[in-house]
């Protein structure tokens, strides 16, 4: 079941559109009152008289019809304009964007190294299959699949920077502030990738194209590194992508536990404070980059496996 | 024979664990004995307010586990629903159910998690909403993938030329044969709710204090993760052994798939 590539570009600035209505549309789902808000966030004014209030709304042009306010919203979204933050009182389009940058950063490094790394120990696990380097791979990722972010950042922070003083425990600005982030959430992805690639080596091995191969007299580990491990990779390597996305949902924990001034952790804290603008601002980019992530995941796997199966 | 004793001994703690609980209050507060190591009284000791952690493991265990599994079950049947109808009626219904997981599995779970619970509030029923929200797709794009090929079967065909009714048919033929994929999807699915669930509690997210929650635990007994390590270990390792067990019952229930050996493509994306 696979809707046509074409379907899936057109269908994209669609679903963008559709996010943009629902985040407008927010304030009045969580039944805030945005003139309140607003006037709250600009003068601490808890408890407005009607002028004042009525003075906002007609600043905000809140009183104009909803498909105005929509449009508005919207030309201001196309030109980068988010509106100001409820908190800091700043625009929220410069902070999301450095906010995108520092997840993209840690995210990209994750993905990457997990790439990497899981494909060297699946590789070795197949050609060791049944052998300690297989068992010790195997059963130490399938513990590590099931250990959540949450659970996993506190022991690294534990480990790597309260006992071994290695790194610090918090905060963003040098190389090493990188260190824990990346590996929060890098190792499960390992984990689960590098049992992927096992499993496809494992089927790759079988081959009668790798039988001739070794029956030829090619060296076991020339078959195995450059002959099978070549086939196996292209599928970690579109799933790497896919995987960018489901990331983000680590990155919030990660990065609120690190204090790394990512994107997730600007959407917890306006979740958090109930900052509109910049929740609007946050999961318009999130949901943005996760569509834009998609379809290039899907032009790489095209590109990686031209005999695309459809079925 | 080994089966019945693991039953029984699992019965045994199980009773345990609910005449402890039953007995021990997992909300009252001791501050004279705050952070008590394991002992008689409590044998994994206490939390920074002096609650018995063992009783707020079991009670916690009853809401995580319970908002998880209820929130799985919730959005298996909508999904399983979505993707038979789709795979029923064919045709455009078919496409645009294909569209629409294609598309939608771009958008991150988080997002969509935060959005809920922005809307309703920080409870357990935000977090049940978050998860049926997010569950939904791999449910119907799987049960369409089953369905699809079932009615390709000689005997849904001879069904069919009976001419029983669409309710008979979709309840006595379709979903006895789909059942169990389904089954063990959902089980290989429950780590990533649980985790979700956990981990949008630990952000604060989920149910208030005092509620016992897995995830609420964890991020307060972080705090006092280098002096009291016990007090973060107790529901840190309760979630990933339920997630962990969860798993591997679900690779049992499913069995080796059609000898291939390689994961099917929809377990890949498990752990997400």
């Amino acid at each position: 079941m696979r809707s046509s590539r074409l379907q899936r570009v057109l269908s994209a600035p669609v679903l963008l559109l559709a996010f943009s209505f629902f985040a407008f549309m927010l304030p009045e789902l969580q039944g805030i009152d945005q003139a309140r808000a607003t006037l709250l966030a600009r003068s601490q004014d808890a408890e407005p008289n009607e002028e004042t209030l009525a003075a906002i709304s007609a600043e905000l042009g809140l009183d104009d019809p909803l498909p105005v306010r929509y449009g508005r919203y919207l030309t201001g979204v196309v030109q980068g304009d988010f509106g100001d933050s409820n908190v800091s009182r700043t625009p929220v389009w410069p902070q999301v964007w450095r906010a995108t940058i520092v997840s993209a950063t840690v995210v990209a490094l994750a993905i990457g190294s997990s790439v990497i790394i899981a494909s060297v120990l699946g590789v070795v696990a197949a050609a060791n299959q049944n052998r300690w380097p297989d068992r010790l791979i195997t059963g130490v990722s399938r513990v590590l699949v099931a250990v959540p972010v949450h659970v996993l950042t506190p022991i690294l922070v534990y480990v790597a920077a309260l006992r071994l003083d290695l790194v610090p425990t918090s905060g963003w600005g040098e190389p090493e502030h990188l260190v824990l982030p990346v590996l929060a959430l890098a190792l499960s992805p390992i984990a689960l990738f590098s049992q992927i690639v096992r499993s496809e080596m494992l089927d790759t091995l079988e081959q009668p194209y790798i039988r001739t191969a070794l029956a030829k007299g090619l060296r076991w580990r020339r078959v195995v590194w450059v002959h099978a491990a070549r086939v196996s990779l292209v599928g970690v390597l579109t799933l790497g992508s896919l995987f960018i996305a489901g990331l983000l949902g680590g990155a919030v924990i990660a990065e609120v536990i690190l204090g790394v001034p990512g994107l997730g952790r600007l959407l917890h804290t306006s979740v958090v404070t109930a900052d509109v603008p910049m929740f609007q601002g946050g999961l318009l980019v999130a949901v943005a980059v996760g569509i834009t992530i998609g379809l290039l995941g899907d032009g790489l796997s095209a590109l990686l496996s031209p005999p695309e199966r459809e079925g | 024979m080994r089966r019945w004793v693991v039953a029984a001994g699992a019965l045994v703690v199980l009773g345990f664990l609910a005449w402890w609980t039953l007995t021990h209050d997992p909300d009252a507060v001791d501050l004279t004995r705050r952070f008590a190591g394991p002992s008689r009284e409590s044998p994994l000791g206490t939390d920074e307010l002096g609650r018995d952690l063992l009783s707020r493991l079991v009670v916690g265990g009853i809401i995580t586990i319970g908002a998880a599994s209820l929130a799985l079950l919730a959005t298996a049947l909508i999904g399983t629903a979505l993707g038979t109808f789709a795979a029923w009626r064919g045709g455009s219904a078919g496409s645009a159910l294909a569209l629409a997981t294609d598309s939608l599995v771009a958008v991150p779970e988080i997002v969509v998690a935060l959005i809920t619970v922005s809307i309703l509030g920080t409870n357990l029923f935000a977090l049940m909403v978050a998860v049926i929200a997010t569950g939904w797709l791999p449910f119907a794009r799987l049960s369409f993938e089953i369905v699809g090929r079932l009615l390709g079967t000689d005997y849904a065909v001879a069904a069919q030329m009976t001419g029983v009714g669409p309710a008979r048919f979709i309840g006595r033929t379709l979903l006895p044969n789909a059942a169990r994929p389904l089954v063990a999807h959902a089980f290989l699915r429950f780590p990533g709710k649980l985790l979700l669930l956990s981990g949008l509690s630990f952000l604060g997210l989920g149910p208030q204090p005092p509620t016992a929650e897995w995830g609420a635990m964890l991020a307060r007994g972080v705090d006092e993760l280098e002096r009291h390590p016990l007090v973060p270990l107790v529901p840190g390792v309760a979630i990933v052994v339920t997630g962990y067990a969860a798993a591997s019952l679900g690779l049992a229930i499913e069995g080796p798939i059609a000898g291939t050996g390689a994961p099917s493509p929809d377990r890949r994306v498990s752990a997400r």
